[in-house]
């Protein structure tokens, strides 16, 4: 009845973007990073991603609503670093592993195919 | 997938036969319960569920009906004596009487003669789609004789007075007399001949008034042949009638002081309105002394407290007689001769309130014990009921109890048809003697009967009574009552079945209801005693038990065969010699006697078995009293019980289990009613009868059950583990969801036009079994036999993956979460039609009816909504999309006024069908359908069967649903609170064996009280390579870890309910108000706010919340505005009026001041304001104080 679309789960509208930067007013090196038409998948990953960087001292995401489409992933970090960085460090981190992940996947894929599967 | 009979069947088991231990039996446990499942089948195959219903109506037509107008007896219609009338003839009189009743098949009226009969046939489905009653045209043999009398003159003959008929015309005529609705499948219905119904699932017992459907609820009536014995609120033995007149009591009675004897307590008579001591009338009925009546009453050795009573009795007969005989000598004041007590009786009943014309031997005939015949029987049973008081009051007899079963008969169609159809021939009747006087004076001749007779007040009495549910009461004829007829609803089979099986017991007021909404014993294996609604009908309304049926009368005569089995008839046999024997009873009157009851007993039931007495007449033999009653009237519950002693002959049958008659007359299988079932020790199953309590032997049973859950109703029989769960969860699931689950409820829903039905998409049946279900469904291997014929499925729901778990606290307090990529695949997809009905006048152009009012349907463009999707005929296309606010069937008048139907606001949908059709009043209307296609949303209802509901709390993306190593999701998750407090392990158990079947386990049974145990079920689910219990490691789906605890996952059966968010929502900001208090409208579909009421209300006021409250019942509600005249304290009026200059202006004015000084605005709730008006237009002028704040 009054449900929203099922495209608003995954289209970005207009207008806005994927990933916004909103710094902490209150602590430096603090930023909360609003990902649109995510979830706990992407939100998931980073999180866990950010534990791995030394100079992260906290990271956590939450998904404010289960009708609002987004992440909200805070970040904290020691001087040696900031927030933005961090993130952008644990993207490319991330991309180059899922590729990893991805051609390992392939091979393996590969090296099975024509065979039976049992 | 093979089905395995019980956990531990197979083994073969050698067992002794019960009951003489010698010879050894090949039978095993196992092969003999296939062989009861076998024979519950053929039971269901050749009684069906709703037997009772047809049969009654069957009875009805073939013997009933006629019964009933031959019951009537002769009208007399007397002239109307009018002497200014007269003209010289004779007065004629009439007499009209009826013959034989002929009932035709329902059928269309046409003027016409010439089209063919086939044409003309009323099936039930135009009758449906017609909104027409299905019935048949009753015509009756009426015989008018008309006559004149003529009074013989004593004086010219010189004989008494006579009167001698001179019959004047004598005609035989055949007329219509009505229509009676026909029951659907019965034999007058043409689908009875066809034996193909338009729906597969459709077994018919019900009617069709007016295009609705209506069943009877049978009616639990008190045992009317039965002396009853009371203690409340005095000692009294009654013999009950509906006539008041046939009603005899005999109490026991303070004897009055006064008139000079020791006191002490008395029996007396009531007969007629009239008290008479009780020695007097038996001596009116023929007995010639004292010891004779002594020896009537038979009371054997008797203590001296009974002896005084019947001294006191003797005593006090005496002294009434005496009384009556004041004047008489002293030697005549005796009344121990006939003619002396029968004067004393005559006297007695001829002073009371309503004096019978009749002379006693004719009074006593026909209102004292009708069904005996003989004065001599008749004193007998007089004081058989005199024995039964003073037993009773002395311990030695028990009180009859009305709640119990064996004395109550469930009144059916054809009891209660033959009820109301009385009623309205005497009305027809009246009116027939009214309008024949007038025509029966001499310069009139009488015309045709029909035009006397007129058919529609019965026609359309029977259809009222069936419309409006207002049935006559039984006994009282001012008295209408309600609750004998329901509309049949149909959300699933399930429901129109168990509203087919439904009893009701009527009570005048539910503070009189006594025990009688406790469960009695005596409805054990007849009725359900766990499905009875709660609320006000708690215990009145019941549901017959799964293979309860009802007896029919039995019309073949059975009292030769009582003779032959050693019976002596009662007026053939001494006086000394019946308080040796025992008493045999035949609905509940008194035939005879015989030697040796026990015997007599076997006899009877022997030929019983062998066929040779109908097997519905029930036997029951009272040792303690020393009586045997036999039945074989209609009403009473019968059940099918397997004869123990006749287990041997199930290795003879040949070829299996035929046909469940066959079992009858094999005397393999019996039926036993409520009475018979109180001597017969009964096996729970036919493991009870190999195996006793704790290795003491096996108690000798004579009979044993089918199964177990045939005790049960079938809405609760058919609930697996039922025997697990707390019995109010039980009863949830038979009384509530599962008559609110949305199914397959017709296969014919393209021919019917109801107003709202449901369909669920993918309906599926559940993995586990039970046997009711087993034995009414389709067999599993038809092994060439043809049962391809799809039977009505009494499971409505889905199998879900479930998960007991918390998600995220989006299923606390019962909610649940759904898969949403589950829904999306098709789950619990339903589909929704509601029909639009609008008719059009048929008539014919008068004077008073112009061509400028004639409404018909077409398209026009309307102010009220769009018509876009409608064609020129003013009906919508198919598949067209219609929003809210459309007009589904535009309807133009001449003139030019819309008369069109709009969709209201919450109603929309595709169009699904258009069907034209008028009905039997003559009047064109059109039903469109809209079908509304709904996925399970936030907020819809949905329940497991163990009474579990819950409402959707949050459709969740499959990927963050906790998932196991096999990748396996579930479909919902469930709170684990729901079970603690509710204590249904029921539902984890289908969901453990549910686990173990879909993983390659055997199919097993859930049927309540021989469900498989734990040990069975965890073994399997092991063999299947799963935990015991049936929980599983899972690995979380946000985060991808393993979740620390286990989950326990299964698949269970669950029911979507009617109950919808969408149907439900109730939303406004501002909207319509009412016009006259202009505060917001209440209702939800005129798109209505929420009532905010004085509970609300006080509620602020606690709080102190003075601004909110102030917001919400003002601001938010009737705000307005009114002027006052603050010098008079009057309301001022904002009038147009002219001022010095010219010009006119426009503003408040106070009239009485004839000023507009002084004037101040205030703000009032238009309610306010609305009250000053109303008041002022009285003649009360209220003042308003102002000041300002």
């Amino acid at each position: 009845m009054n449900a929203p679309d099922r495209y608003e789960r995954f289209v970005v509208p207009e207008g806005t973007k994927k990933v916004s930067y909103e710094r902490d007013t209150k602590i430096v090196n603090a930023a909360s990073l609003t990902v649109e038409r995510e979830d706990h998948t992407i939100g998931n990953i980073l999180r866990m991603q950010l534990h791995r960087d030394p100079n992260v001292l906290f990271a956590g995401y939450k998904l404010p609503h289960p009708l609002q489409y987004k992440i909200i992933v805070r970040i904290h970090t020691t001087s040696q670093s900031s927030p933005t960085q961090a993130y952008t460090q644990v993207v490319d981190d991330l991309d180059k592993e899922l590729l990893h992940l991805k051609k390992a996947f392939e091979d393996e894929k590969n090296r099975l195919e024509g065979k039976p599967f049992y | 997938m093979e089905v395995e009979q019980s956990p531990d069947g197979p083994e073969p088991m050698n067992v002794d036969s019960p009951n003489n231990g010698t010879e050894d039996l090949d039978m095993n446990v196992g092969s003999l319960e296939k062989f009861c499942k076998e024979a519950a089948r053929s039971f269901f195959a050749e009684w069906g569920l709703i037997s009772h219903q047809i049969n009654s109506y069957n009875e009805f037509i073939e013997h009933g009906i006629q019964d009933l107008f031959d019951s009537l007896g002769e009208v007399n219609v007397e002239p109307g004596y009018d002497p200014s009338k007269k003209r010289g003839a004779e007065w004629r009189h009439a007499t009209v009487s009826f013959g034989k009743v002929r009932l035709e098949k329902p059928s269309f009226w046409s003027g016409r003669d010439d089209l063919p009969e086939e044409n003309l046939k009323l099936l039930p489905r135009h009758a449906r789609l017609q909104n027409m009653t299905y019935s048949s045209q009753m015509k009756v043999e009426v015989r008018v004789l008309v006559y004149t009398q003529e009074k013989s003159d004593k004086a010219k003959t010189g004989k008494d007075a006579y009167i001698v008929k001179n019959v004047v015309s004598d005609k035989k005529k055949e007329i219509a007399i009505g229509r009676i609705p026909v029951m659907i499948r019965s034999k007058l219905c043409w689908l009875h001949t066809l034996d193909k119904s338009d729906c597969l699932f459709d077994s018919g017992g019900y009617f069709l008034i007016k295009g609705m459907e209506k069943t009877f609820i049978a009616q639990e009536q008190r045992h009317l042949a039965r002396v009853w014995v009371t203690d409340k609120p005095s000692w009294a033995v009654s013999y009950l009638s509906e006539i008041k007149r046939k009603r005899i009591y005999i109490k026991l009675v303070e004897a009055p002081k006064a008139e000079g004897f020791s006191g002490g307590k008395v029996v007396n008579f009531f007969f007629l309105y009239a008290t008479i001591p009780v020695w007097i009338m038996f001596f009116a009925l023929g007995a010639s002394s004292d010891k004779e009546v002594f020896e009537m009453i038979d009371l054997g050795e008797s203590s001296a407290d009974l002896i005084n009573i019947i001294l006191a009795t003797v005593k006090n007969a005496d002294e009434h007689y005496k009384k009556f005989r004041e004047d008489a000598d002293e030697h005549d004041k005796n009344f121990r001769r006939i003619d002396k007590a029968q004067d004393y009786v005559n006297g007695q009943v001829k002073v009371s309130k309503f004096p019978p014309s009749e002379s006693f031997d004719e009074y006593v005939d026909k209102f004292l014990f009708p069904n005996i015949y003989g004065h001599r029987q008749k004193a007998l049973f007089l004081g058989y009921m005199v024995k039964c008081l003073l037993l009773a009051c002395f311990g030695k007899r028990k009180c009859d109890n009305k709640d119990d079963f064996r004395n109550k008969r469930l009144d059916l169609a054809g009891e209660l048809l033959a009820r109301e159809l009385r009623a309205h021939i005497r009305h027809a009747e009246r009116r027939m003697v009214k309008a024949m006087q007038r025509d029966l004076y001499g310069d009139r001749d009488l015309q045709l009967i029909e035009r006397y007779l007129d058919a529609s007040i019965i026609t359309n009495g029977l259809n009222r009574a069936f419309s409006t549910g207002a049935w006559c009461h039984p006994y009282k004829r001012t008295e209408r009552c309600s609750g004998i007829v329901a509309t049949l609803r149909r959300t699933n089979p399930l429901q129109m079945m168990s509203d087919l099986r439904k009893t009701r017991q009527q009570v005048a007021y539910a503070g009189k209801a006594g025990d009688a909404r406790y469960p009695n014993p005596s409805y054990w294996g007849k009725l359900c005693f766990l499905s009875t609604p709660d609320g006000e009908n708690c215990g009145l309304v019941k549901n017959l038990a799964v293979t309860a049926l009802v007896s029919l009368k039995v019309t073949e005569p059975i009292l030769d065969k009582l003779i032959s089995c050693g019976m002596e008839k009662l007026d053939e046999i001494s006086l000394t010699s019946v308080s040796s024997m025992d008493k045999v009873f035949l609905n509940g009157d008194w035939v005879g006697v015989c030697a040796d009851s026990s015997s007599f007993v076997a006899r009877l039931r022997c030929m019983r078995r062998a066929t040779l007495i109908h097997s519905q007449v029930e036997i029951k033999r009272d040792k303690h009293q020393r009586e045997v009653r036999i039945f074989s009237d209609a009403g009473r519950i019968l059940r099918p019980l397997l004869i123990v002693e006749n287990l041997e002959k199930i290795s003879k049958l040949k070829g299996g289990v035929c046909s469940f008659q066959h079992l009858m007359d094999q005397g393999i299988i019996e039926l036993i009613g409520v009475e018979e079932e109180e001597d017969c020790p009964t096996a729970w199953g036919i493991r009870h009868l190999f195996m006793g309590d704790e290795g003491q032997p096996a108690p000798k049973y004579t009979h044993c059950e089918l199964d177990v859950s045939f005790l049960l109703g079938l809405s609760c029989g058919i609930i697996p583990f039922a025997n697990h769960n707390f019995a109010r969860r039980v009863l949830y699931q038979a009384e509530k969801h599962s008559q609110q689950a949305i199914g397959f409820s017709t296969t014919n829903p393209n021919i019917r036009v109801d107003t709202l039905s449901h369909q669920l998409y993918y309906p599926q049946k559940p993995l586990f079994r039970t046997v009711i279900a087993d034995c009414l469904g389709r067999a599993v291997h038809s092994l060439g036999r043809k049962d391809s014929m799809p039977r009505p499925e009494y499971f409505n729901g889905q199998n879900a993956i479930v998960a007991v778990n918390v998600h995220q606290g989006y299923n606390q307090e019962d909610s649940l979460v759904m898969n949403r990529a589950s829904l999306e695949r098709g789950m619990f997809r339903t589909e929704h039609f509601r029909s639009y009905k609008a008719e059009v006048e048929n008539k014919e152009l008068t004077k008073r009816f112009k061509l400028r009012d004639k409404v018909d349907f077409g398209k026009m463009q309307s102010k009220k909504g769009k018509v876009d999707s409608l064609d020129d005929d003013g009906f919508p296309y198919i598949g067209a999309s219609l929003q809210s606010g459309d007009i589904v069937i535009g309807k133009v008048a001449e003139s030019g006024e819309d008369h069109g139907i709009k969709l209201k606001h919450t109603e929309k949908g595709m169009v699904q069908k258009v069907v034209l059709s008028a009905n039997d009043e003559g009047k064109n209307f059109a039903v469109v359908t809209l079908r509304q296609v709904r996925s399970p949303c936030l907020g819809d209802k949905f329940s497991s069967m163990h009474g579990q509901k819950g409402v959707v709390g949050f459709l969740e993306s499959q990927e963050n649903f906790p998932f196991t190593c096999q990748g396996i999701v579930p479909d919902i998750v469930i709170n684990p609170h729901a079970f603690p407090t509710r204590q249904t392990p029921g539902q984890l158990l289908e969901a453990a064996l549910g686990k173990g079947i879909a993983c390659g386990g055997s199919v097993r049974y859930a049927t309540p009280f021989t469900t498989a145990s734990v040990d069975v079920i965890t073994e399997q689910l092991h063999r299947a390579g799963f935990s015991r219990w049936g929980s599983e490691k899972v690995l979380n789906g946000r985060t991808g870890e393993v979740m620390r605890s286990m989950i326990f996952m299964g698949p269970t059966f669950y029911q979507r309910l009617i109950h919808m968010a969408e149907d439900k929502v109730k939303f406004r900001n501002t909207g319509p108000v009412h016009p006259l208090t202009r505060q917001p409208v209440a209702d939800r579909k005129r798109f209505g706010g929420v009532k905010f009421g004085e509970m609300e209300r006080d509620c602020l006021l606690a709080h102190g919340a003075a601004s909110n409250l102030h917001e919400r019942l003002f601001m938010l509600s009737d705000f307005s505005q009114m002027h006052i005249c603050q010098t008079c304290r009057r309301a001022a009026n904002v009038i147009l009026r002219p001022v010095v200059g010219g010009n006119k202006i426009r503003g408040p004015y106070c009239n009485f001041c004839q000023s507009s000084e002084n004037i101040v605005k205030i703000n009032v709730p238009y309610g306010a304001k609305l009250l000053y008006q109303e008041l002022f237009s009285m003649g009360i002028c209220l003042k308003f104080d102002t000041e300002v704040c």
